[in-house]
This record gives C-alpha cells, sequence and structure tokens, in this order.
C-alpha cells in the first residue's frame, strides 16, 4: 500500500494548484518543497507577507494575487512539509527525500514533479565575483526579508527583469544603471508574434508602463552588449557597449552590486535523473520534459506540470496544476472535475501560453551569455573552470558532455550542472559545429542534491528486511 | 550594502566568526550576511571569493559553516538566535580533492 495516493514536488503556483485540485477529488496528497514556506519563488512569502501588506505594497499587484491560491491551498487539507529536499526518484513509484537532515523513502501512486524554473546561468566575465548576483536573488532578498541595496546595476533582459527594477524604485532604493540587452521590437520575427500576444492586452500595456518608469528614472542603456564585471575579490564596476550606432559607446558605471538576467530556463535535474525523455526547446534555448497537455510524462505514473515543464510564466502554471491535478484524480479514481471547470483552466493557459513566442523572442538572451568568447570567463562555477580551460580539455578529442566531465571535471561540483550545463552543451555543440539540441545534455543521476552520510546514517526505514 | 526597510519586532543574535550580528526571526541567513556587508561567504584554493549568487539553493555559491555542520547553503538556512556561523574554506590539501 503506498503512503500516498500523490506525492507532489514543489509548492510554487503550479505545486498548489496540483494539490488543490487533487485534493478535492478525494486523494491523499503529499506535497514536498525545499523552500522555508509555500508559494514558489513568484510569490514567496506570500502569507507571512500579506499580513504586512501596507509596508510591503511596492512588492505590486500581480504578487498578492498569489495570496488567494495560497489560502486555497492551505485550506485544501494537503498535507506539505517544508525544507524538504527531494533527490531521489525510484521505480516503481516511490521518492527519497531528506527532511531536517533525516532521509527516507515515501510512495505514492503517482508524483507529480512541480520543481518550477530557475534563471538561466549567465556566464559574463566577473559574474562570479561576489556582489554580482541574479535579478531574481535580488528579488528574494526584497520579498523575504524587504532588504535592498543602494547604487545597484541591473543587466539583462525579461519580464522578472523590469518587473524587479520597477519593484526597487517603488521601495525607494536608488538604482545605479539599467543595462538592457534585449533586441527590441526590430527583427521581423518578434513582429510577426505580436498579433497573438495581442490577447494578453493588460500584459503587453504593464510592460510598455515599466519600461517607460524605468527610462524616466533611471540611468538606461539600450542594446547592451561587450559586458565586463570588473573587480579582483569583489564586484567594483560593471564596463559595457550600448547603442545602435557602430562602433558603440563605451560605458563604465562603478557598483558593488551588479544583479543579472538573462530570462529563466526548466529545473529539469529531477526529471532528467528519473528516467524522463527531454526535448531541446529551440526557441527558449533549454530542456523540457516530452508531456501531453495533461503533464503525463514518458514515465508511467510521473507527471510534470508548470515552468518545470516549460517556460509560460506563473498564470500558465496555476491553469497547468489545476489540470495536472485533474488527470491524476482521474487516472488514479476515475473522478473527474466538472467540464467547464477544466475548460476554464485550458482557456486561461492558452492566453498565457500565447504571449510566449513574442516574449521569447523579444527577451532572448544575450549571444556572449549563451556562447562565451572570453578566455578567462568561469563556465562551471562549482569547479572554478573558465572559459580556456574548458575548450582545451574539448581539444582532447571529445564527443559528449559526460566525456567532457571526466576530463576537466565540468558539471562534477555541487550544483550538478546546474550553473555550466547549458554552456558547456553550447561550447562543445560548437566545436564539433552541430546544432546544440544534437549535443546530448549530461546524464543526470540521482541523488540530484547532495546527501551526507550523516543523513544516510540516519536512514529512516520502515520495513526492516529492506 | 543592503538594508532592510522595515524593523521587524523580533531581534535575534547570530555570529559570524565570532563577530555578533542582528538579525530577526525567521530571516535567511544569507540576508542577514548580506545586510551587514558580509558578501564573501566561501572560498577555495580553485573557485576564489564567493558570495550568494541565486539565493534559491541553486548555484551552491553561498556555502557556510554552522555550528558543526560544513558547507551548508545560507540562503536556505532560516536564522535563530545564537547561530554560530563561520566563513566555508577548502583549504588545499586538508580536505578531499572534490571537496573543492
Amino acid at each position: 500500500m503506498p503512503d500516498y495516493d500523490v506525492i507532489i514536488v514543489g509548492a510554487g503556483p503550479a505545486g498548489m494548484a496540483t494539490a488543490i485540485t487533487a485534493q478535492q477529488s478525494g486523494l491523499s496528497v503529499l506535497v514536498l518543497d525545499d523552500q522555508p514556506d509555500h508559494g514558489g519563488q513568484v510569490w514567496r512569502d506570500i502569507q507571512q507577507n500579506h499580513q504586512h501588506r501596507q509596508s510591503r505594497s511596492f512588492l505590486g499587484e500581480d504578487y498578492w494575487k498569489g495570496h488567494q491560491l495560497a489560502k486555497a491551498f492551505l485550506a485544501s487539507g494537503a498535507e506539505i512539509q517544508h525544507q524538504a529536499v527531494v533527490w531521489q526518484i525510484a521505480h516503481p513509484l516511490s521518492l527519497s527525500v531528506t527532511i531536517a537532515g533525516i532521509a527516507q523513502n515515501l510512495s505514492a501512486r503517482a508524483i507529480v514533479l512541480a520543481t518550477g524554473a530557475y534563471e538561466r546561468p549567465v556566464p559574463l566575465p566577473g559574474w562570479h565575483l561576489p556582489g554580482v548576483m541574479t535579478v531574481g536573488g535580488a528579488q528574494t532578498l526584497l520579498k523575504a526579508s524587504a532588504t535592498g541595496a543602494d547604487g545597484a546595476v541591473f543587466v539583462g533582459t525579461g519580464p522578472l527583469f523590469y518587473l524587479t527594477i520597477t519593484q526597487y524604485l517603488d521601495a525607494g532604493f536608488s538604482v545605479a544603471g539599467v543595462c538592457d540587452t534585449g533586441a527590441g521590437l526590430g527583427s521581423p520575427s518578434t513582429l510577426l508574434t505580436l498579433p497573438l500576444a495581442l490577447v494578453q492586452p493588460k500584459m503587453l500595456m504593464k510592460g510598455l508602463r515599466w519600461l517607460r518608469r524605468i527610462k524616466a528614472e533611471t540611468p538606461y542603456f539600450a542594446h547592451v552588449s561587450d559586458i565586463q564585471l570588473e573587480g579582483q575579490d569583489h564586484v567594483e564596476a560593471v564596463a559595457f557597449a550600448h547603442g545602435k550606432g557602430r562602433p558603440k559607446t563605451k560605458m563604465r558605471i562603478p557598483s558593488s552590486h551588479v544583479f543579472l538576467h538573462q530570462g529563466v530556463i526548466p529545473n529539469v535535474n529531477l526529471s532528467m535523473a528519473s528516467g524522463l525523455t527531454h526535448h531541446w526547446h529551440h526557441r527558449q534555448m533549454c530542456w523540457h520534459p516530452i508531456c501531453d497537455r495533461h503533464g503525463a510524462s514518458s514515465v508511467e505514473g510521473i507527471y510534470v506540470t508548470g515552468d518545470a515543464s516549460g517556460i509560460a510564466g506563473s498564470g500558465a502554471a496555476v491553469a497547468s496544476g489545476h489540470i495536472t491535478g485533474a488527470a491524476v484524480a482521474k487516472a488514479l479514481t476515475g473522478i473527474t472535475i466538472p467540464i467547464t471547470a477544466l475548460w476554464r483552466h485550458r482557456m486561461k493557459r492558452l492566453q498565457h501560453r500565447a504571449l510566449r513566442p513574442f516574449l521569447d523572442r523579444l527577451y532572448a538572451p544575450l549571444a556572449e551569455t549563451l556562447t562565451p568568447i572570453d578566455a578567462n570567463t568561469i563556465i562551471c562555477r562549482c569547479e572554478g573552470l573558465t572559459q580556456a580551460q574548458v575548450t582545451a580539455a574539448m581539444g582532447l578529442g571529445v564527443a559528449g558532455l559526460n566525456q567532457l566531465k571526466a576530463y576537466c571535471r565540468a558539471g562534477m561540483g555541487r550544483c550538478q550542472g546546474r550553473m555550466c550545463g547549458l554552456t558547456v552543451q553550447a561550447l562543445l555543440a560548437d566545436h564539433h559545429k552541430i546544432p546544440i539540441q544534437d549535443m546530448p545534455y549530461y546524464r543526470l543521476r540521482p541523488p540530484v542534491r547532495p546527501v551526507t552520510l550523516a543523513e544516510l546514517a540516519a536512514f529512516h526505514q520502515a520495513d526492516p528486511d529492506i | 550594502m543592503f538594508r532592510r526597510l522595515d524593523t521587524p519586532l523580533s531581534e535575534i543574535t547570530i555570529f559570524w566568526e565570532d563577530r555578533p550580528l542582528t538579525a530577526y526571526q525567521g530571516e535567511l541567513v544569507a540576508s542577514v550576511l548580506l545586510r551587514h556587508g558580509i558578501s564573501i561567504t566561501h572560498h577555495g584554493p580553485t573557485t576564489g571569493s564567493r558570495g550568494p549568487y541565486c539565493m534559491m539553493g541553486v548555484c551552491f555559491d553561498c556555502l557556510v559553516d554552522v555550528d558543526n555542520r560544513k558547507a551548508i547553503q545560507s540562503c536556505q538556512l532560516v536564522a535563530k538566535d545564537g547561530l554560530r556561523l563561520n566563513r566555508h574554506l577548502n583549504l588545499a590539501g586538508t580536505g578531499h580533492p572534490n571537496d573543492a
């Protein structure tokens, strides 16, 4: 007898929505989340912050929208375990998780991965220096503890980029510079996707409002490239080129806080290590698990929902979560949710997804962050490997990423390739002159998070025979 | 330098290399350190100095030593009164090479 009908990994928008719908259908639900509280990254600390809504109004309307779902999630009766680190999925369905320093196995009839997304690595010269953080990291500090830094420089592009700068301005922090790496509306393929995006006029207008305000209230630079983060033991300045003119105008802004962003990518370490089939997404330039429209993956009993199955944003993630929750309930019990509710979620998801082709093109990552050409740029943060060191290893006749790992240790550190994988894949594909999708990713294996011997020694095993 | 906009009532004290730091109940340790101007949490022979980068448990650059535990992600750790923290050092020749 499995411990639960369904175990959901992740308590962000998708995980919470899945839990609500599955629980409503009468299933026993456990949600495992590695963060201190539910809400995911987008609605981080939503419950706590909602009590201080007045003093934290700078977080904005979209953030407060999360409170409704979080409240429904808490009231749903689903069991939730915070700071629970899932590091393995085994077949038939069970998973290994560490909670409060003790590892244990839990079994279920279905497992839903709602592991969300994280920010695309931004391998620029000096990105490893203390003082350089991700824009999402800066936003986390705002949400988790109303903490920010005056005089920071923001470098990047994307919805989260403009949103966080706006939140910084609303919170009253001074901004020393905004270096926009976005390509703008210039390309015909971007313009061609605009009509589809018009189904979401409010979101487009919101984006325009953010940008107008940022241009008015900060030192703003467009068409930024050739970025270098300078400093010895800590970042001291950002040097870059900007403008449409040739040659571009050179600029340097001194600052001890630099925040980078080049979009987000699905968090696929657990789904890859669990044997799910993945596919390369051309436009979003990242891997995602192949799933049907309900979130059912290539492995029986394992579902993936929300941004973990492909980037579409928090609105789509909520709808996807409900859809997956309904599919799991139908598969396990035969109970279906009202067709009107299901169609409402499907329509909502469709609306949110309609915006993506436009956003993906408008906020495409900067080429120099995808395939770094500077020899001294750190590629693998864990092992401190530079572009020159990784490229030198490639020259030894390396066929794929796994062999390269054996030659130079790229991807062998604690983050398990999360910070270098896509870059190494791009560099090696370039080296072999093949398209990036033809270069397979690292073969990821459990444990997908570091596990200490003490955790394993304290392994809680219900059955003494195993 | 990072600053906090509000002043919660629940003040606690944590220690960074024996130096007392004011923190608040529920605050992430990485957040407390950044607020006190401590941005280098981790140092190794191959990596050099590192500090919090992603703030969501992905990059493993905000590692600190906590009480008797080594290499803990400070962005995933909630501050508790009396917590004793130290910079996580990977000294060449003293650890397994995998620990770099």
